[in-house]
């Protein structure tokens, strides 16, 4: 090998390597601080369970349908993975309650970096949340799998990735924790209710429906229901994650056009 | 270097331009030649407010940039290196909101320098601190500067600057004054001769006369009295009338050329 290639080799290896270091130094200290937290346990896990519990299939509409307790977990834990966004939001807000803004500027790690690392933990809570609603529902609310985990997996990653570029890019417009915080709702309860998380697409007004086809919610729940009660077809899987996906894209990108390292906030003190 | 100012001259924002931390509107650029390191390690800031997540425990807090910037056995030893600078062993594992102001501020010191920068900014680094902190902090400075650093550091004290600094930036208004180094300043400025006398009709008020002397140890300071001539306002002393309760002869200190500088 020329020393030139050995050379070339042996920067990338350091750039992925401080890139790696990056994201994981970000991601503990997130992790650190929601574990101590605690707030965002409660919203992630405890309250979706409650209202399950609580509404079950009523609020959806399908008292009679089979395993209609169990879609209807499945609709509160897609709604509520989508905490996310508030969460991913406070991620980057917290810099500015605690002051340590100035040292992100300082060391201007890399955006993608940076953002990977703040969000990675939040997202990995609602992604382990659906998960578990999902396995739950399987095993004990009667709701089928007709397709495979994987597909659940793979179209609730998608799910909570794009709540978090949401929450990125809620972050880099706004100018306060209260402005995030109203418009993480906003979209909580809007995107859960049009996107059919809430009551099933079917029972929605048409203009509702049509709404709903440009929220991921909608999208999500298009292949969770293909895996669980439809014929488990991986391109309706596909099809349905690839247009989250596009949504995600859309997200980050314009968040990480909007976001500056010296950006001030009106939390800052 | 020292840079003194009174609130609101712009010493935050001048640390905030200097680090690119702050959004600037005109001005040039400066060039630091820190070698081959990369300019995210070259720089180390403490700024004013304390940046701390209090969740998180000294050890975990002053490991958050030492994560980012340097290798993991590298930070490992940083991260030791900067707790035992700033005598932080003993609350290493405690939570950050759990500490008093004087010990964050400590914390908040050793976690902005954790990666052994050689250029280092302090924003009014002894704000809260007790004396035994303070003087951690003077010695920390000095040391670094031993070392080889090159520090910047703003406050409103002048005994601030006068203890952790070799030479002084004035600001005012948004406008620097280089002073050059410390030694020369204090130099330039007179030994102040402070008398203080009783009134004998009724010793309740005192007055106090302040005459400025080039030079002089206070015996020179007495005989200078005794021959002052007699328009030297020594008309409104009237010792003779007075009874004479203090003479005090003070050095020249950066306050008194602050409050000089101010009264101009």
């Amino acid at each position: 090998m020329s020393p030139l290639r050995e050379s070339n080799q042996s920067s990338a290896t350091q750039a992925v390597a401080g890139f790696v270091n990056v994201v994981a130094g970000y991601a503990l200290t997130e992790w650190r601080v929601l574990w101590r937290e605690r707030t965002a346990m409660v919203f992630i896990f405890i309250l979706p369970a409650a209202l399950s519990a609580i509404l079950g299939p009523g609020v959806s509409g399908l008292e009679a349908a089979p395993g209609a307790m169990g879609r209807a977990t499945i609709g509160f834990a897609v709604m509520f993975s989508y905490m996310v966004v508030t969460y991913s939001g406070h991620a980057f807000y917290r810099d500015f309650w605690y002051h340590t803004n100035g040292r992100q500027a300082l060391i201007r790690p890399s955006k993608l970096a940076f953002a990977m690392g703040k969000v990675l933990p939040a997202c990995a809570m609602s992604f382990v949340q659906l998960l578990l609603f999902t396995g739950f529902a399987a095993a004990f609310l009667g709701l089928p799998l007709q397709g495979s985990f994987a597909q659940v997996a793979l179209t609730g990653a998608a799910l909570v990735v794009s709540g978090s570029a949401l929450g990125f890019l809620l972050f880099a417009v706004t100018r306060s924790t209260a402005t995030l915080s109203n418009l993480s709702y906003l979209v909580l309860v809007t995107f859960s209710a049009v996107g059919g998380a809430i009551v099933v697409t079917d029972a929605l007004p048409a203009w509702s429906r049509t709404l709903g086809y440009a929220t991921p919610h909608y999208w999500a729940l298009r292949a969770l229901n293909e895996a669980t009660f439809g014929q488990g077809r991986w391109s309706v899987v596909l099809q349905s994650t690839a247009v989250i996906l596009t949504f995600t894209a859309v997200c980050a990108a314009a968040a990480s056009l909007a976001f500056d390292f010296r950006d001030l906030k009106h939390d800052t003190t | 270097m020292g840079l003194l100012g009174a609130n609101g001259a712009g010493k935050t924002t001048l640390l905030g331009a200097l680090t690119r931390t702050v959004r600037g509107t005109a001005g040039g650029s400066l060039r630091l030649d820190v070698g081959a390191l990369p300019a995210r390690r070259a720089i180390g800031y403490a700024t004013q407010a304390l940046a701390l997540y209090p969740m998180l425990t000294v050890e975990e807090n002053v490991g958050h940039l030492a994560s980012l910037l340097l290798r993991r056995a590298e930070a490992k030893a940083a991260i030791c290196r900067a707790i035992e600078e700033f005598s932080l062993g003993s609350i290493a594992r405690t939570r950050v909101h759990h500490l008093s102001g004087g010990q964050r501020r400590l914390v908040h010191l050793a976690a902005s320098f954790v990666h052994g920068p050689p250029i280092r900014l302090l924003d009014e680094p002894t704000v809260a601190l007790d004396f035994e902190a303070r003087q951690l902090v003077v010695k920390r400075v000095r040391g670094w500067r031993e070392e080889g650093a090159a520090v910047l550091i703003t406050a409103h004290y002048p005994e601030d600057i006068e203890e952790l600094s070799t030479e002084l930036v004035l600001l005012r208004d948004g406008t620097t004054r280089d002073l050059g180094e410390l030694g020369a300043v204090l130099s330039s400025q007179s030994r102040t001769l402070l008398l203080q006398a009783e009134r004998s009709a009724s010793r309740s008020e005192s007055t106090s006369w302040e005459l400025m002397l080039a030079t002089g140890r206070l015996d020179e300071v007495r005989a200078k009295l005794g021959e002052l001539p007699s328009d030297v306002r020594l008309s409104e002393l009237r010792l003779s009338g007075n009874r004479l309760r203090d003479i005090l002869l003070r050095d020249p200190s950066l306050s008194s050329f602050a409050e000089g500088t101010e009264q101009r």
